[in-house]
Formats: structure tokens, sequence, C-alpha cells
């Protein structure tokens, strides 16, 4: 984009792709051949540099009293190496080698017991809380706990203590007609600011660490929350006023009596009615210290995964995962905690699935139970129940907190992550449904997990991930929405729909997969007929739909360049007006940006019209394959040059074959388990190539005139055939496998040469080597095949290629 | 032969670009562990830093 905006600027047209070459291929071929090797020395230089200066900074970490292995903790934790990779990085580097000491010495958690480490925890809470006693014990419960988290410094500590004592006498001194006008009143006292620019989730980064110096940022949702709080606490107020409540990534008030919502960082109360199904269905009401440590050790955790915040020596892990359990363990509904652990572990590699799928699961029930516990509130049921379990803001004041009683917490079962399988997690499709329909945020969570699981399913065949992914993806499918989402195109739907057909395949369900290949066509192309007047199908529309929209460019480009040292015009203004976040306005011309995004908004379409196109390729191919292997088409004899040249000169046996069978299609795989496969061998091997006729009859209909062109070029070919056929060469059942694929070869560049000029280029400098691989392999077999060699190589077709060549 | 001359030209180039494109990715995964590695020096840096204030 830069490069592109920097031409712009200069004045220099745009560079166009398809534009057609102005000089010879060679030259332009030759020059880029040069700017390549140019540019491989200087990779491989830069390379070498970065390694230098790892080995720079890894000597600066050993005279801080690293060791080898600390290092290789610390480079396997960066998740770019693995340990081999780590040790290979650092050879040569003259640092010690391992010590058998290492492991006490490395930061990083040791396999514990999980109730060891919430017992390590608490105890390191307790212990800070012990120690600033005198401080606290005036103090509420909560703050306690906030103070014991985040180990504030004894300036600060003092800071926030004096501010809400300040806050508090202050409110004393008021009248109130409401617990509203109190709350707003305490919010303003805390800080009056509340569009600062650098918030701290921190209650303590408001105050320096320690005198003259500077504070971190300024108060956060979190912090302006539990600052509330502990003033209402002193001030008399407890559950029934007022709960803390968290929502993904935030934390607001709520009041449950008067069943009101507060916003701190906007200081304005709503009423919980009035909050939308999306919102809902992320609150989760914070009862008891074991969901606000819960919540707080997440905080830190994601701290750690994004950008350091002041780590305590508890937590100095490079590998934060079983602090993540941690967390989960004890409170598993807590929404922003368990977001952040999936960012982290959906990452990893398969041996995560089951987590990563437990995590998806319990999230998605969460959601839904919080939809029933805020209408639960909203019709007063249960909520007085409820609060007599809430302990966090009882207001009696307690001479020391116990925060070592893990007992307790062993002892609720609501603390424990289910262990049941997901399907028991997950609710039913009825409830799921409705779910997806209120929720966006359960929409979000529900995509989620099936695309992980079809994903999961491709990477392992696994029938069950993908029978999950297909029972998400329909829910959301029956969604009206989501419908929607797919008639207007968008390309995430487009994908998802992509995976789904590969679920239909992989679960084997082969009548599904029919069903939503027929469907998902002519809805998702809706705007464009399948066949046209002309005769035209779908393919044909798109790949004339993309060459239009590539040409428009040009277009553009010339008014572009005509117009830009106008003055700004209308649609520039109004540009400027819906795009007021655009970055780039801030340092170039309006025109410049609008230009460009036009540019790139036809980029995008052209290039979304060709994954469409290559959609429709992989379609036609599959839905024959999969009515193969389904047994609805038997390969035989006589029908097997027609499903040769549709399945089998097609891009996704291209992979299969010339890619060393890397990352196999589902499809492919399904093939060769099934008993076509086995047909299609046999025959493969006894076939004879000796009617072209078949091969000019079996074109579809609209591909007629592709024919018409192609017969004079056929006719060379039959010769061709001919040839081999006459020498006994294609006859028998003797064609071996590699010879099979030369032929192939042959076929595919004689056929690719009438469809497209693009696709006959890429894929004849593909098929060419190949053939020629092959053709030294039968001179090195068999001598008398030497003719064979010769004659191929003077191919009618190749001359006829040269000739097109030339004449373009 | 030219066109046997924009096959083998083709031939390097893509080799080429291939290995680019494999020292571009050692390149990114190099620099995020340079990242990884300066972090943790500059915290060690800081807490010497402050121990010395002490």
């Amino acid at each position: 984009m830069y490069q592109r905006l920097g031409d712009l600027i200069s004045g220099k047209p745009l560079e166009i792709k398809g534009a057609g070459l102005k000089v010879a291929e060679t030259d332009i071929l030759t020059q880029e051949l040069l700017n390549e090797q140019e540019g491989l020395v200087k990779d491989e230089n830069e390379v070498r540099g970065l390694k230098v200066s790892i080995q720079g900074i890894v000597t600066k970490l050993k005279n801080f009293g690293y060791t080898l292995s600390m290092v290789i903790s610390l480079l396997i934790a960066s998740g770019e190496v693995n340990q081999a990779q780590a040790e290979e990085l650092l050879e040569g580097d003259n640092i010690e080698t391992t010590s058998s000491n290492d492991s006490e010495q490395a930061p990083i958690l040791e396999e514990e017991d999980i109730n060891i480490q919430i017992d390590s925890l608490l105890n390191d809470c307790n212990d800070y809380f012990r120690k600033h006693e005198n401080l606290l014990k005036n103090q509420s419960q909560i703050l306690g706990f906030m103070a014991s988290i985040e180990k504030p410094t004894d300036y600060q500590l003092k800071q926030i203590i004096a501010l809400i004592d300040n806050i508090t006498t202050e409110t004393k001194k008021q009248n109130f007609s409401d617990l509203q006008q109190k709350i707003t009143f305490i919010n303003n006292q805390l800080d009056s600011n509340f569009t600062d620019k650098n918030p701290s989730a921190m209650v303590k980064d408001i105050f320096p660490e320690a005198e003259g110096k500077k504070p971190i940022g300024g108060l956060d949702c979190d912090a302006r929350s539990v600052l509330i709080v502990s003033i209402l606490n002193k001030l008399g107020h407890n559950v029934e006023d007022v709960n803390l409540a968290t929502f993904y990534g935030h934390m607001a008030l709520i009041n449950k009596k008067d069943k009101l919502i507060y916003e701190t960082t906007v200081n304005s109360f709503k009423p919980l009615k009035d909050l939308d199904t999306n919102s809902i269905s992320q609150i989760d009401i914070l009862k008891d210290l074991k969901q606000f440590l819960a919540y707080n050790i997440g905080k830190i955790c994601a701290g750690q995964d994004n950008d350091n915040v002041g780590l305590l020596p508890m937590f100095r892990s490079s590998d934060n995962t079983k602090l993540y359990k941690l967390a989960r363990r004890l409170d598993n509904k807590c929404v922003t905690t368990a977001h952040n652990y999936l960012q982290k572990i959906s990452r990893g590699g398969l041996e995560n699935a089951p987590e990563v799928i437990n995590t998806y699961s319990q999230l998605i029930k969460a959601a839904i139970d919080n939809i029933d516990n805020i209408n639960n509130i909203l019709n007063d049921s249960q909520a007085n129940e409820e609060s007599q379990e809430q302990i966090i803001l009882k207001v009696k004041p307690k001479k020391e907190v116990n925060l070592t009683n893990s007992e307790e917490i062993e002892n609720e079962d609501n603390g424990n992550i289910q262990v049941g399988s997901e399907n028991e997690l997950l609710p039913n499709n009825q409830i799921l449904k409705k779910a997806i329909a209120e929720s966006p945020y359960i929409k979000y969570l529900v995509t989620g997990l099936a695309d992980y699981s079809a994903d999961l399913a491709k990477k392992t065949m696994d029938k069950s991930a993908a029978e999950r992914a297909i029972n998400l993806y329909e829910n959301l499918l029956s969604v009206k929405p989501a419908i929607k989402d797919i008639v207007e195109m968008d390309p995430k739907s487009f994908f998802n729909q992509k995976r789904l057909l590969n679920c239909y395949f992989i679960s084997g369900d082969y009548e599904k997969y029919f069903q939503a290949t027929e469907n998902l066509i002519p809805d998702k192309y809706n705007s464009l007929p399948f066949v046209d007047l002309d005769g035209h199908d779908l393919e044909w529309q798109l790949q004339r739909k993309k060459y239009n929209l590539e040409a428009e460019i040009p277009e553009l480009n010339r008014i572009y360049i005509e117009n830009k040292d106008l003055p700004l015009t209308k649609e520039d203004s109004i540009f400027v007006k819906e795009n007021p976040h655009n970055n780039l306005l801030n340092y170039f011309n309006p025109k410049t940006v609008r230009y460009l995004s036009e540019v790139t908004s036809l980029q995008n379409q052209s290039a979304f019209c060709e994954s469409k196109i290559d959609f429709l390729k992989d379609y036609k191919i599959k839905y024959q394959l999969a009515k193969i292997i389904n047994g609805e088409i038997k390969i035989t004899k006589d029908n097997y040059r027609n499903e040769f040249i549709n399945l089998y000169m097609s891009d996704l046996l291209n992979t299969y074959y010339y890619e060393n069978n890397k990352d196999k299609d589902p499809l492919i795989v399904a093939f060769e388990k099934s008993a076509a496969y086995d047909d299609f061998l046999k025959i493969a091997r006894t076939i004879t190539l000796n009617n072209i006729e078949d091969l000019i009859n079996n074109f579809p209909a609209n591909e007629v005139f592709v024919v018409d062109k192609l017969r004079s070029k056929i006719e060379e070919f039959e010769t061709m055939i001919d040839f081999l056929q006459k020498n006994n060469l294609l006859e028998g059942n003797d064609l071996l496998e590699n010879e099979i694929k030369t032929l192939k070869s042959i076929y595919q560049v004689f056929l690719y040469n009438g469809f497209s000029n693009k696709y006959f280029f890429d894929n004849f400098s593909k098929n060419y080597y190949d053939f020629e691989e092959n053709i030294s392999k039968w001179r090195q077999k068999d001598g008398n095949r030497n003719a064979i060699a010769d004659k191929v190589l003077n191919l009618a077709w190749y001359k006829a290629y040269l000739e097109y060549k030339k004449n373009q | 032969m030219y066109f046997r001359k924009i096959m083998d030209i083709k031939e390097k180039l893509a080799k080429i670009k291939d290995k680019r494109k494999k020292l571009q990715q050692e390149q990114e995964k190099l620099r995020k562990i340079i990242l990884v590695l300066s972090q943790e020096l500059d915290k060690l840096k800081i807490q010497q830093i402050r121990k010395s204030i002490k």
C-alpha cells in the first residue's frame, strides 16, 4: 500500500495487474530474476544479522545470571520455536550448559497440583493482607481483596485509602434523594475526567509507586467499580444495593433491587430491562471472593500475554496456562478470563483441542444461563434467595479476612470445571437456536466453536468433531439473520459454508452434502443466474464480472491522475466525513485516500469473484467425486474417461499428484478409502485412449465454442495418440502409474489450452517438467520407447502452442 | 528455444521466491524472539535500577 501511495504522490501511474505485457517477456523475467537474486542475498544477510543480535541479548541475559535452560524456556514460551529449534538457535553461544539446578532457578511454575497452587495463591494474598492489616482493617472487604491481589506499594495503598476515606466523609455530608444520585456523586469525586486516554484496570496504577514518581494511568471501568463499591460498603450499603458485574472485557455495577445497571465510565444509569440480550448474555454477577479472584487472575494472565503489566513474583511464569486453569477453577463462568484463555489455547496444537471445545461449550452454557439469571432478577424471583449467599459486600467489619479458606472453595461444586463431554455441556438445539437469534454474542461463540471443530475435523478427519460442527452450523443457519448473511455474500459466511460442506463429507453424510451444495449455489449467487440467456454458466459469468471489475481500475487511475490537483470535490468531502477514523487521512490528501479506497474495494470484489470461481470449480469436482464415493456413479470402462476428465485433471488432484500429498483434501482421503478407488485404479491400468470423439462429446454443452476452437488441435493430438497406439504402447493391461500420469499431463495441457490462456500457461509450465521427467524415465527404463519420447516431445499441441504464442 | 528459456527462468524464479519466502518467515520468527528476549532483558534492567535506587 505504501509503495502504491508513494507512486501516486509522485504522480507515477499505478501498475495495473493484468493490463498486458508491453516489453518482451524474457526481458521482464530476466529483470525480475535479477531483482529476486539481489533480494535473496539481502534476506540471507538479514537472517544472519538477526541471529547475531539474539546471541548478543543472550550474552546480556547471561550477565544477569540466566542459564541456558532459562533462555531456552523463554524462547519456547515465545511460541516461535520448540526445544530442538531453541537449542539449535543458541548453538555456538558459549553460555554454560544446562545445570541440574536449572529447574529450581527457572521462573516457570512447576507441575504442581492445582489445589496447592490455589492455596499458595491465597497464602500469597493473605501474606500481603497481614503485612498491611493496620491500613486495611477498617476498610471494606473488597478493598482488602483488591489490595491482596494487586499488591500496591505502601505509598500507593495509603493514597488509595486516603482517597476512599475522603470521599466517604464528603459523601456523608451530602443529602441524596436516592442511591443513584449517591453513586454518581462518588464517581465524580473519584475523578470527573471520563475521557481519560490512558486508563488502567489496576486501582493501584492511579497513584505513583512512590512520592515524586508518575502514576501509570487513570481510572478504567474496573478500578472505578471496585472503588465505588468499597466506598458504598463503608457507608453501610450491601449486596442488596449494589453488585459488581463483569462482561466480556468490561465491568459495571448492578442494583438488583431497583433493577438498574450503572456504567461507571460514563457515570449514568440504565434500567436493566432496557439492556439488549447481547449484553445480558455476558453478565457475570460477582458474588464472592472466588469470582473476584478468578476475574483478577484472568486479567493478570491477559496482561502477561498481551503486554507485561507489573508482574508479581507469584506470576513470574512464562507459561501461564496453569494460572488460567486456576482462575477457571475458581470461576468457570468468568467470561473475560475464559475468552483470554481461549485466545491463548486455541492458537496452540491439537493437544489443546479438548480444552478449547470445553471452554467454548462452558461459555455458551454460561451465556444462556446469564440470560435466565437476569430475567429472574427482572421477574423478581430468586433475587432475595441469592443475596443470602453473597458475601462479597457484607458490611460486617472483620478483624481478619480469611483468604486461605480454600477448603470452602473446593467443596463448592460450582467452582469446579465441569468435566462432562461438550455434548453434555451444550444445551439442546431448541434452546441454542433461540439463544443464537437473541444474542449476537452467543452467535459469535457458537460460530467460534463450529469453526474450530470444522478445522479440527479437517486436520484429524475426526468424525465426531465434524458432527459437532455440522450440528452447530445447522443451528446457526436455521436462524434467520445468519441466512441473511449468506445471501448478502458475506465472505465469512461463504467460507463457513465451505467448512460445513467438508464436515458433511468427513462425517460420511453424502446425502446432506449433495443437498447443501445444491442449495448453496443458487442462494449464494442469487445476483447471477445459474445459466444466462446465452447459455453461459455461473463460472463464466463470474469470470466476466471479475474482468469488468479489474478493467475499472485503469479508468479510475486515469480519472485520479487527471483530477488529483483539482480542489476537493463533494465526494471527497463526503468520504472524509464518513471515514473520520481513517488514519491515512491525517497524512495524505483525502482525494488520494478516496481513490485508493475505491481501488482496494474493486480489488477486493474482484478477489472475491475469484474465490467464488475457485469454489465453483471445487464444487463441480467434489460433487461428482461425492457421487462416486457414495456409489451413485460407478467408475466403469465406459464412463471412465468422463470421470477421468472431470476429476483427475482438476486442480484438486494436481495438489494430490504434484505436491507430494501435502495437506490432502478430505475428499481425496475419502475417495482413496472408498471401494470406488479400487475400481478407478483397476480401470486406469486397462484403459486405452483411442477415441477422441468421446472426449469432445463429454464437454458440457455450453462449452461447445471452446471445442470448436480446439477441434484443429484435437486432430493433431489424435495423430499422436494414433502413433502411440500403432506402436502398441497404449494397449493392453500394462500401463504403469507414472505412465498414466504422463498421459494425464498431456491430456491436461491439451485441455487447458482451450479454456483460458492464463490457465494454460500456469499449468503448462507445471506439467511440462513433470512430463519431461517421465519421458526421461521412459528412456532409461525402456530403450524401445525412445521413439515415443521423441515423438511426444514434438507434439502437435506443443507446436500449436508456440504458434499461438507467436500470434499473440 | 524461446519457450524453453522462459520456462528455465520461471523455474529459477519460483525456486528463489520460495527460498526468500522461507527466509522471510525465518526473519519474522527471529524478530519475535528478539522481542521476547529484549522484554525480559528490559525487565531485568528495570529491576536492577530499582534496586540501585533503594
